[in-house]
């Protein structure tokens, strides 16, 4: 199990580069750049800024410098410009994770932005993905324990409304019931507990509602099952058979679908930052893209992708965890 | 995919096995029920907007180039001329649900197709044969997750949504085009041009369709590496089953639940995401409504004009929970250790 | 039958919570919008702060790199120029220069500064300080994409290109107090266009110190009204007054917090809150028009130094001949578009009406002259807003004949494959788009296929001719005069991104260039208006309109054609009889503290205004 993590630990930052590449290859196909405005820029000024961002060298060497910054590289100078780790090596400096500066927001370096706006996303994507577990999880039982009957009916079609109504409904009609229907929310922007209700709230709906159906049909599978049956006929009550035995492998699916929301939710969200005003990193993410702010994009692109290869790894470790029938490197 | 070979599963029902599916799932009423609304709601989408237009002389792209006492107002609620109102540029409303229900219906059904196909198939060859080769396509699936379809979609729509497609990807859209126009003229509906906006829809299906299965293949692995080493799939490993008969024939419906149900929210999500697109410009093209974009309209005027969100969410909504149940249905009909008989 | 019903009102169960919902969430939403006299949450706030949303995150705040209206909205209160946006018209009025001399021949321009005006670390502004700051926006290293409003500076463009070394441009610091501009050729809007944040002064110790990170909070040193206090991206920018500002005494606000919001009814609702005191937007949702219309006290809209018009592209068929494009043009109602969404005024010209009244009468004259001379009745010239019947015909004279049918019209002949609308993607393009679609088939019976972009692809199509048939246009200008919209056709190469180009248009242009005499130039320009109005590469819509809400009691903040607004001038009015009210008269109606300063600022005027008078007195 730990060679088997170890090795898993050890393709993150090759994959991740992979994908980093292919999404460098990507923007460069995409029509337009970041200095293409609606008024027409004259040569001069086209030929001031290609030199001023290394856009006048080949492609190769374009993409080998945007490697070097994604990794390491040595640098001569010793300009104190530019993030990311720094370690002196006799008259050399090697600079390690330096993503470059934003092409859009000049002189903010990639790095910050990503720390700066990172932890917004992750407070309202984790609490929202807890919310979305524990409500999820304990509806699904409860339908699914309650399968055939009329409480259980109305929890899955309140949950299909959950899922069938978007982000971009849900998140208006909340703040027009909770900021100007009863004036208990503040309607957008960051700042105190009372800021984070309606966007947790607003976001969690989908997930909850996802994961009370992933866990109802995974648990109506198990309880069906032998172990499941044994364990009942050995007179534990029927709350200890679904929360200690059944449960366990009836949240499989719901694990599967829990590493890419994870990793989508800590990420960011646009539609609720923009709607609740919230500088995550979601929002940002999409606007680089449309920007074609190059430096950007990739930084956020690195990162995504290593959170969701670490959570996928999770998942894959949770997973045999708790069933003990999967194992690892098996044939 | 027969009950019969279930060792650890209730008695065979003596009837053939396709048979039985379907009585199960007839003697599902809930799912009868839900695919009765959905066939109407499909009904209504192919041919509502010719009759609706037949009778009143009215269609969805007809915006009133001015409106009398004062133009500002153009939304006017539900009527008998316009029994679900009219949106603010003065087009009537029940047109345009029940055309956009034509292409949201497509998007979420062609994306939970490919889903299950691809997700299904990919996700259970790498959970059966685990090792390395599980590892090399699961570590495939999380770098897809990880490229920003955005991206994707955007690059896509330049190289190919234009006058500058290869000849193949225009071959392709043309078929494509040909084959809805078949469908449309059917329902009595005016055909579409190729230079027209449905161009783009094309590259939207493929779009969403494309990272619609990721989820999909992740879940079947997780079940199929769990169900395995159950002593079912050993038996018929032992009795000589060939590889390919145990995935599809025994590892495969043993876990048609999660299978069903998950595409069952494909459908949703993919909605959802069309109407991201279009709200970034990527998605459908005006003046083609779909269920996703109108709600985001609706939504807008929620205070002044409700009528502009209700009528476009009920309609979606009773689609939603009329495939939900038809899901709920085929699993319990599909599923070998169903006691409900 | 009766089992069939009870499934039916089963399955109704689900749907039917959905419905119980919606009208549940509906029947509150209108129980809570009860109208009184203000929109929403009403209180003047205890300090004197206004809370202001700028538009989308700032890209920097070094005045000589961002393009946008956005960042130049804040960068106003952070930097002081030689002169400053008149609150109301957006006209230069003295800043840090008192007054200015221009040459004989047009080209020299002397400002002679203001003594004691210090930047924010204390040390005084000078002349040199100036020479440093255009410097360094025309150097080729800075890459600045707002280089070209320099280049109408003598030797500028050779620098920016750099042929030339930064000695030879045109600027001298004769002494500490006194600045020299030479120019390339007269430019009469030349001191107009002194207020961008581009000719902004900088202080040169801290550019040089920090380089690219000069503007972040900690480094940076400005010259105007406020300073920054803290700037948190896509989350809230505020600014502190500058107690060493030059003319500090009339700042009257403390604070101003800008918050970067891109979302309407996002803003809408921090309006309606109380969190924001005012906001401006260019196309407020539908709903609008019957919500926060008739608060008379905060809504208004006002013409906008920008025009909306659909380039065709003349190089591609059937739009390479000028009947189908005219055609095109006739078929649109503009008067009821410029009623369908925002109050705008409608626009067969092409620079933007109501926005240069000086120019307004003489193209009128000079049209009426041209008119007559090309037998040209002004009935047929006045219904060039909407003449369908027209616009058949003139289909039908290019080979395209349109056929009466029962619900319409059709116009089998014509290419329906070879044409497009191209726009870029934007709820409000969108639904234009679908209007103007709907026009052209209610009227020519030709279904003009849309086509929507995101912004970079679009402006790549635009750019490169890459359209068949129309494409969305808007244009925002930089400077209060025609030019800055006739500009973009001149030339063989223009950025109009329609293929069209005509030697007597430039021509004319280039004469308008010379001529000194502001009327004179002005018939130039409206000569060659009319001469490419006449050709129609272009179809013009309309002229834009600034739709606004700001709370009664905040004062001085006035939608002048770009929404720059002047902040020294706005202030927090705690008196509720002294609110504004009727906001629709705002521009007419005299302000005791904003007149009075603007009179004070003006006595030091009277040469700035002569060498900016490129307009005909009134």
């Amino acid at each position: 199990m730990k060679v088997y993590i170890f090795k898993r630990l050890a393709t993150i930052i090759p994959m991740s580069l992979l994908v980093v590449s292919v999404t460098w290859g990507l923007i460069r196909i995409a029509p337009g750049n970041f200095y293409l405005s609606e008024k027409k820029l004259p040569a001069a000024i086209k030929e001031n800024i290609k030199k001023k961002y290394g856009l006048e060298s080949s492609l190769v060497e374009q993409y080998l410098m945007m490697l070097g910054n994604m990794t390491c590289r040595f640098s001569d100078s010793d300009d104190s410009e530019g993030a990311g780790l720094k370690i002196a090596i006799r008259s050399r400096t090697l600079r390690c994770f330096d993503f470059g500066y934003s092409l859009k927001y000049e002189g903010q370096s990639v790095n910050e932005i990503l720390s700066r706006h990172l932890p917004y996303s992750a407070v309202i994507g984790l609490l929202a993905f807890l919310i979305a577990l524990v409500g999820g999880v304990s509806l699904g039982a409860v339908a699914a324990t309650r399968k055939d009957s009329r409480v259980a009916r109305y929890l899955m079609s309140l949950s299909m409304i959950g899922i069938s109504v978007p982000t971009f409904v849900l998140a208006p009609v909340l703040v027009l019931a909770f900021s100007f229907g009863l004036y208990w929310l503040p309607p957008a922007r960051w700042g105190g507990m009372e800021h984070l209700v309606l966007p947790v709230l607003s976001l969690s709906a989908v997930y909850l509602a996802y994961i009370a159906r992933l866990t109802r049909t995974g648990l109506i599978e198990v309880l069906k099952s032998d172990y499941v049956r044994t364990a009942r006929a050995t007179g534990l009550s029927e709350a200890r058979v679904v929360v200690g035995h059944a449960l366990k492998a009836g949240i499989l699916p719901v694990v599967s679908f829990s590493g890419p929301a994870i990793a989508g939710l800590l990420a960011g969200s646009v539609v609720s930052e923009r709607i609740f005003a919230i500088p995550g990193l979601g929002n940002i993410f999409v606007q680089s893209v449309l920007n074609r702010d190059e430096p950007l994009t990739l930084g956020i692109v690195a990162f995504v992708s290593i959170l969701i290869l670490v959570c996928n790894l999770v998942v894959d470790v949770v997973y045999a965890l708790i069933d003990p029938r999967i194992r690892f490197g098996e044939r | 995919m027969s009950s019969k070979t279930n060792t650890n599963g209730t008695e065979a029902s003596g009837l053939t096995p396709r048979y039985g599916i379907w009585s199960r799932f007839k003697r599902n009423r809930p799912a009868v029920f839900g695919s009765w609304i959905l066939a109407i709601v499909i009904v209504l989408s192919a041919i509502g907007p010719a009759v609706f237009g037949w009778l009143t002389g009215i269609s969805s792209d007809y915006i009133p180039s001015s409106v009398e006492n004062g133009a500002l107002v153009r939304s006017f609620p539900p009527s008998l001329t316009h029994p679900m109102g009219t949106d603010d540029l003065g087009r009537d409303l029940f047109l345009r649900v029940f055309e956009g229900g034509r292409i949201s219906i497509l998007v979420g059904i062609f994306a939970s197709v490919i889903s299950l196909l691809i997700g299904v198939a990919y996700g259970a060859t790498a959970g059966f044969f685990g090792g390395r080769i599980d590892g090399v396509m699961m570590r495939i699936v999380d770098m897809l997750f990880a490229i920003p379809y955005l991206l994707i979609v955007v690059v896509m729509m330049s190289l190919f949504g234009g006058n500058n497609a290869p000849d193949a990807v225009k071959q392709v859209t043309e078929a494509f085009v040909f084959l809805t126009n078949a469908l449309m003229s059917l329902a009595g509906a005016s055909p579409i041009s190729t230079s027209s906006g449905l161009f783009q829809i094309f590259f939207l299906f493929v779009a969403l369709g494309s990272v619609s299965w990721l989820t999909m293949a992740r879940i079947v692995r997780g079940q199929v590496l769990s169900l395995k080493n159950e002593e079912f799939i050993l038996a018929a490993r032992s009795i000589g089953v060939s590889t390919f008969g145990i995935v599809f024939r025994h590892l495969i419906p043993n876990i048609s639940g999660p299978v069903i149900v998950y595409a069952t929210l494909t459908i949703p999500s993919v909605m959802l995401a069309e109407a991201f697109l279009s709200f970034l410009g990527l998605g459908v093209q005006a003046p083609y409504s779909s269920w996703g974009s109108l709600a985001a309209d609706g939504i807008k005027n929620i205070a002044v004009y409700p009528w502009q969100l209700v009528f476009p969410g009920l309609v979606m909504g009773m689609t939603l929970v009329a495939l939900n149940l038809i899901g709920d249905g085929l699993r319990d009909a599909f599923d070998p250790k169903s006691s409900k008989s | 039958m009766r089992i069939l019903i009870r499934h039916l009102l089963r399955a109704f169960e689900s749907v039917g919570t959905l419905t119980a919902l919606l009208i549940l969430v509906v029947t509150s939403i209108s129980c809570s919008t009860a109208r009184s006299r203000y929109f929403g949450y009403t209180n003047p706030p205890q300090e004197n702060v206004l809370r202001y949303v700028s538009g989308p995150e700032p890209e920097s705040l070094d005045p000589q790199i961002p393009t946008g209206q956005p960042e130049t909205r804040i960068l106003l209160s952070l930097y002081d120029g030689l002169v400053d946006y008149h609150p109301r018209t957006m006209e230069p009025i003295p800043a840090l220069a008192k007054s200015c001399d221009l040459s004989e021949d047009g080209r020299t321009y002397t400002f002679h500064l203001r003594s004691g005006a210090r930047f924010s670390n204390g040390e005084p502004i000078t002349a040199e300080d100036f020479v440093y700051t255009f410097t360094r926006g025309l150097s080729p290293e800075l890459a600045s994409q707002n280089a070209s409003f320099g280049y109408y500076i003598e030797n500028a463009e050779e620098y920016n290109s750099g042929s030339k070394p930064a000695s030879s441009l045109g600027l001298r610091a004769i002494d500490d107090l006194t600045l020299e501009i030479r120019l390339k050729q007269p430019t009469p809007f030349f001191v107009g266009l002194l207020c961008h944040p581009f000719f902004r002064v900088i202080h040169k110790e801290t550019v040089e110190k920090f380089g690219r990170e000069w503007v972040r909070s900690e480094n940076i040193v400005t010259s105007g009204a406020f300073n920054l206090l803290e700037h948190r991206p896509y989350d809230r920018l505020v600014v502190v007054k500058n107690p060493l500002y030059w003319d500090a005494e009339m700042v009257r606000l403390d604070r101003i917090e800008f918050y970067p919001l891109e979302d309407t009814n996002t803003m809408m609702n921090l309006y309606r809150s109380g969190e924001i005191d005012a906001f401006y937007n260019h196309v407020p949702p539908a709903s609008w028009n019957a919500e926060v219309r008739a608060f008379e006290d905060e809504y208004l809209d006002f013409p906008e130094l920008v025009v909306d018009y659909y380039t065709f592209n003349t190089l591609k068929a059937p739009m390479n001949d000028l009947r189908v494009r005219r055609a095109f043009s006739l078929a649109i109602d503009r008067e009821a578009m410029s009623k369908f969404r925002r109050t705008t005024q409608p626009l067969a010209e092409f620079s933007p009406k109501g926005i240069f009244p000086d120019y307004d009468a003489v193209r009128e004259s000079v049209f009426s002259e041209e008119r007559t001379s090309r037998g040209i009745s002004e009935d047929e010239w006045t219904r060039r807003k909407f003449d369908p019947e027209a616009a058949r015909r003139m289909l039908g004279e290019a080979g395209y004949p349109v056929i009466k049918t029962t619900d319409g019209f059709s116009c089998p002949t014509f290419p329906v494959d070879q044409v497009e609308f191209l726009y870029n993607t934007a709820e409000s393009n969108r639904v234009n788009a679908e209007y103007v679609q709907a026009q052209w088939k209610q009227n020519l019976g030709i279904t003009v296929p849309l086509r929507n972009q995101e912004f970079k692809a679009f402006l790549q199509s635009r750019t490169n001719l890459d359209y068949s048939g129309i494409a969305r246009g808007g244009w925002a200008g930089d400077y209060l005069d025609p030019l800055a919209f006739l500009k973009i056709l001149y030339g063989k190469d223009n950025e109009s991104a329609t293929g069209w180009s005509n030697s007597e248009f430039d021509n004319l242009l280039d004469r308008a260039n010379e001529e000194r005499n502001p009327e004179a130039r002005f018939a130039l320009l409206a000569r060659a208006e009319f001469l490419m109005l006449l050709d129609q590469p272009v179809l013009p819509v309309q002229t834009a309109a600034t739709n606004w809400m700001k709370k009664p009691f905040v004062k001085g903040l006035y939608p002048n054609p770009g929404t720059l607004h002047t902040w020294k001038f706005v202030y927090i009015e705690r008196n509720s009889e002294k609110w504004d009210s009727n906001v629709a008269k705002i521009m007419d109606r005299r302000d005791d503290f904003v007149d009075e300063n603007l009179d004070r600022l003006m006595k030091t005027k009277s040469s700035v205004a002569d060498v900016s008078g490129a307009r005909v007195k009134r």
